[in-house]
């Protein structure tokens, strides 16, 4: 039997945690929460997390320079990222290397999407 | 203007010439007439007749042009007048053409100068032209930036609703409680959706002019009276102690009753918002020291406003960086206050903070006169009127 996923998901805005942790924990990952980028950095390196779905704006840190560092540290570069953002924001290919994020929703998505795009990022990492 | 073929000089000579019965040389650029003077006195005349009628026409100075109409008309029958009578009309033409030159150049003068005026005039129009053209260009702008900022504004509270709905539906939602949590934020944050178009209408509609407002003379604290028991539930959900200070005085302001209990409800609903669970709100009315204005004070405990924030805290979704707040509120709150107070009501609106600590906000409005007696019509009008009968 596959071993449960973990999930790190950071956003300031605790409709949108409530929202994406309860359906990732309804399809039977394990998610861990942070309401601003340093607490989520603090988590990632004390959880390693299969996954890490992180909002563009926070506080203390963005959720890009959060990716950042994560993919500088050798114990957490491999965690790919899926970016929420609000705006339409675009990922240079130097900043998709850099930051390691996979795949960039954007706000308002739906849940069902959500779940569907973690699902696909997790297969294909394992593979 | 034909002066054309005689000038002033020529005119002199001509007169001089017929004096000393010399023939002489009119000026007309054509030919010469070694004439004898009769001859040439005749010719004078009628080509001075002629010039005068041009040029002295608008001087009104028939009595000239008739003088010099009757020598030329003796000269034609062969009456061979004075040179001296000749020569006076001459004297006299040259004056009068002499003068009309004058008035000519004068008013050349003055219209070249009217003619600077009317340039500058334009240029400065231009000026004008090009700057409303900029502030249309700038008015645009803002308004493109208020649409897409509305718009945003609008679409978040929209896309948690459709998040939650989604959430049901796809049956989420395992217990009762997840579930009527779920229905809970949908329902708040529909209400937040209504207040905020209501708050967008609101201010449209004062900015353009179109409000509908009916003045009435009205007791800022019965208004602030309804306020605070529209709030009481949420402030007693968060155990907040709100106490007020309504002066029970017997002062009026004339005002739009709807409009100013939507500014004071906004202001207490921020103070409620604001301040954490536990905190303290303390509201004020009565009559300002100035004596000539009704003032609404609110202070409460909540996080406070940096003081770079404050002077911009009344804009159009203006938001402190203030780390993780949560936006609860539309963002117009405050503009729509300002608005209402200000716009509308021509009063003041205030606010003041200290970071951490907490804030105050407030409005002035102007007051009335005195309440009539009773038997005297209380209007505006009569206010004055009111006032001497007491």
């Amino acid at each position: 039997m596959a071993e449960q996923k973990t999930i790190l998901v950071a956003d300031d805005e605790s409709h949108i945690l409530n929202v994406v942790s309860l359906k990732l924990r309804n399809a039977g990952y394990r998610v861990i929460t942070a309401s601003d980028g340093q607490e989520a950095l603090d988590l990632a390196v004390q959880e390693k997390p299969d996954l890490v779905i992180t909002d563009y704006h926070m506080p203390r840190l963005s959720g890009i320079e959060l990716c950042r560092r994560l993919k500088q540290d050798a114990q957490t570069r491999g965690i790919p990222a899926i970016m929420l953002t609000a705006r339409g924001y675009h990922l240079d290919e130097q900043d998709t290397i850099d930051s390691g994020i996979l795949q960039m929703l954007s706000k308002p998505f739906s849940p069902r999407h959500l779940l569907v795009t973690v699902n696909q990022v997790l297969e294909r990492v394992a593979a | 203007m034909r002066l054309g073929k005689l000038t002033s000089c020529s005119l002199v000579c001509a007169a001089a010439g017929m004096m000393c019965s010399v023939p002489y040389i009119l000026r007309s650029g054509t030919a010469l007439f070694p004439w004898g003077w009769m001859a040439s006195a005749l010719y004078l005349g009628s080509a001075a007749a002629g010039a005068a009628q041009i040029l002295i026409r608008d001087r009104n100075d028939r009595q000239l042009l008739a003088e010099l109409q009757e020598h030329v008309a003796a000269l034609t029958h062969g009456e061979l007048p004075l040179p001296q009578t000749v020569a006076a009309a001459a004297r006299k033409l040259v004056d009068a053409t002499e003068q009309a030159l004058f008035d000519l150049r004068t008013r050349t003068r003055e219209l070249e100068l009217q003619l600077g005026v009317a340039d500058a005039a334009r240029s400065h129009a231009e000026t004008i032209l090009e700057g409303i053209a900029n502030r249309d260009e700038e008015v645009s702008e803002m308004k493109n930036t208020f649409v897409s900022m509305v718009s945003h504004e609008l679409r978040t509270p929209l896309a948690s609703i459709k998040a939650y709905i989604e959430m049901l539906i796809d049956g989420e939602a395992q217990d009762t409680q997840t579930q009527g949590e779920f229905f809970e934020v949908i329902q708040n944050e529909a209400n937040r959706l209504g207040r905020l178009i209501d708050n967008i209408l609101n201010i449209s509609r004062i900015e353009a002019g179109v409000a509908r407002i009916t003045f009435q003379r009205q007791c800022l604290q019965d208004i602030v009276s309804d306020a605070l028991k529209a709030v009481a539930p949420q402030a007693e959900l968060k155990k907040i102690r709100i106490s007020e200070h309504l002066d029970a005085g017997d002062y009026q302001t004339s005002c739009d009753r709807e409009m100013i209990y939507q500014a004071v409800l906004n202001l207490l609903s921020n103070a409620v918002k604001f301040t954490p669970g536990g905190g303290a709100i303390t509201v004020e009315s009565g009559i300002a020291s100035s004596r000539n204005e009704t003032f609404l004070r609110i202070t409460d405990t909540g996080v406070g406003i940096a003081p770079k924030d404050l002077p911009f805290v009344f804009d159009k979704f203006y938001r402190a960086e203030s780390g993780n707040q949560i936006t609860l509120g539309t963002g117009l709150g405050l503009s729509l206050v300002r608005h209402i107070v200000q716009t509308v009501h021509r009063g003041r609106v205030f606010a003041t903070s200290e970071l951490g600590r907490g804030s105050c906000f407030g409005f002035e409005l102007a007051l009335d006169a005195p309440k009539a007696p009773k038997g005297t019509i209380a209007s505006r009008d009569n206010a004055y009127a009111a006032t001497s009968l007491q």
